[in-house]
């Protein structure tokens, strides 16, 4: 028998990290929406769809995440998460639709609420995170890796918001270096290619059975990464071939470690990172050609494959922990909490959607379809994942 | 011999261990998998021993430090003693989807623990005790 209500040093309650989670799917959902919609009605708002991906989706998941892993993986503890949590996941939700109505409806107005929404939302928690990441005294490429993520999220944040303020006539100046490749390259190679990077030094090998990631990799990766997307203001291609081979050699370093794993059986997750990381190597390939848009769908493909690997593991395990820390006996397991069958079919069906991005540029298939499977895709996730946290809701209620 | 090499050695040898089980239930060889799977507990359990019975109190008589992270693990021993006896029990009722269930979750359970022993308490051990007569105690217990 453990204990019942023996407290745990570091892990946060379960609620903290699941607003983010619930926000983010529900993002996630409508961003697809949208743009099959935008596909079949003609006429396309990029920035609208990619911030319900970017922002609502993506950076919502991972700031969950990180209240996660940062006491547990990292020894990084954030005092009091749930007003933090609860106070972050709502003004990024409120600052996100703001954001997305501004640019569909182009209002001065709004884009100065959406902006101060966003600021206050981001801001404060990630400058938190990183001063307790860098606290720290003892480190791992992990929690390194954190550091370097957090550091260019933060930058992002500010370049696309000056980027905004300035192109939007909010603020009256010129800029000298442009703004918007920066917000782009620190959003997609410093906050999203490093954090998934960083993590998949921890986890793959963790999760899989794996060898670990040569030294190399994980010591350098997230740094020079960084460095060269601040760079590419200056350098230009030279920083560009620098990022696509990094992520390149990352995405070799990780297909090769899961092609080692000691844990054979057939498993969707293990499937989920190895299509992720093709699709990294995909848009490694259209970046170094400069067809910016392939490169962006491409790359969207590997951090929806990974972060759908990552929450059909971390959702139903933390409902069994933080159940079994509550001391019910025989709490549920992970494949009675989401049965495995359910993660199989959406791993058919994002795939599906993933192969037929492929096949939509060889007009083999109408490009609509795609985003429709993947809203499809992260709906059923919702489902799966939202029934995980009823389940959790229904058996803490009764202890 | 430091304390981090030698338990991080035995949370290799258990992880493949596992593997193995897994691959036997998967491929419904119950016989197999009831050998290795008692293989891969008893050694679990002797590593747990060797951390609770030798590590661990010296490490809180050393550093005085009783209710931090060995309390934690102590606890997630606990809890996969708990998961231990139901993979124990899917093994001998043959029920292959309860066994990757428990499994998945024990796996999980054990690689953030063993994450959290070999990034911190391990090196926190190394530092403050005496590494070699630890190891040599250990020992006296089995070897995996």
């Amino acid at each position: 028998m453990i204990p019942k209500g023996l407290s745990l040093l570091q892990a946060p309650p379960f609620s903290v990290v699941a607003v983010f989670f619930v926000s983010g799917l529900a993002f996630g959902f409508l961003g697809f929406s949208l743009i099959a919609y935008y596909l079949i009605v003609g006429s396309f708002n990029l920035p609208v769809a990619v911030h319900a991906l970017t922002l609502g989706f993506a950076a919502s998941i991972m700031l969950g995440a990180l209240f996660q892993m940062l006491p547990v993986v990292a020894g990084a503890v954030i005092e009091n998460p749930r007003p933090k949590a609860y106070t972050t996941s709502a003004l990024l939700s409120l600052g996100v639709l703001s954001l997305m109505l501004a640019f569909h409806l182009g209002d001065r107005n709004i884009y100065l609420i959406a902006l101060c929404l966003l600021l206050i939302a981001l801001l404060p928690i990630s400058v938190l995170m990183l001063y307790k990441l860098l606290k720290i005294k003892s480190y791992t490429p992990t929690s390194q890796g954190m550091r370097f993520a957090l550091f260019s999220f933060i930058l992002a944040i500010g370049a696309g918001a000056l980027h905004l303020s300035v192109s939007r006539g909010l603020l009256p100046m010129n800029l000298p270096i442009n703004l918007f490749e920066l917000h782009v390259g620190l959003m997609l190679f410093g906050w999203v290619g490093v954090l998934i990077a960083s993590v998949a030094f921890q986890v793959v090998e963790m999760f899989f059975i794996t060898p670990p990631y040569p030294k190399y990799l994980s010591k350098y990766l997230p740094p020079s990464a960084v460095v060269f997307t601040l760079l590419l203001p200056l350098l230009g291609d030279v920083s560009k071939v620098a990022l696509a081979l990094l992520f390149t050699l990352f995405a070799i370093a990780t297909l090769r470690n899961l092609l080692r794993r000691r844990r054979k059986l057939p498993d969707p997750i293990v499937y989920l990172w190895i299509e992720g990381m093709l699709f990294l190597l995909l848009s490694a390939a259209a970046y170094l050609v400069n067809h910016f848009l392939a490169f962006l769908v491409l790359y969207g493909v590997f951090a929806l494959s990974v972060i759908t690997a990552m929450l059909y593991r971390i959702v139903p395990f933390l409902v069994w922990f933080h159940l079994s820390n509550q001391g019910v006996v025989g709490a549920p397991t992970m494949y009675e909490i989401v049965p495995v069958k359910n993660i199989w079919l959406n791993f058919y069906l994002h795939t599906a959607a993933s192969v037929g991005v492929l096949l939509s540029v060889l007009e083999l298939l109408p490009a609509f379809a795609v985003p429709l499977i993947y809203a499809a895709s992260t709906a059923l996730m919702g489902f799966n994942l939202g029934r995980a946290m009823l389940l959790y809701r229904r058996l803490y209620i009764r202890v | 011999m430091h304390i981090a090499q030698y338990l991080t050695e035995e949370h290799r040898k258990c992880d493949e261990e596992f593997a193995k089980v897994e691959e036997a239930v998967a491929a419904q060889e119950w016989d197999k998998a009831k050998e290795l799977f008692e293989k891969f507990r008893d050694d679990t359990l002797l590593h747990f021993r060797k951390e609770e019975e030798v590590l661990f109190p010296t490490f809180e008589e050393t550093t005085g430090i009783t209710m931090g992270p060995t309390q934690v693990m102590r606890h997630e021993h606990a809890q996969a003693k708990e998961l231990l006896s139901r993979l124990e029990e899917a093994l001998n009722a043959k029920d292959k989807n309860t066994f990757m269930s428990v499994g998945e979750s024990l796996m999980i359970l054990i690689q953030q623990h063993n994450m959290k022993e070999e990034q911190i308490l391990y090196p926190m051990s190394d530092q403050h005790l005496d590494s070699e007569s630890m190891v040599e105690e250990m020992s006296k217990l089995g070897e995996i």
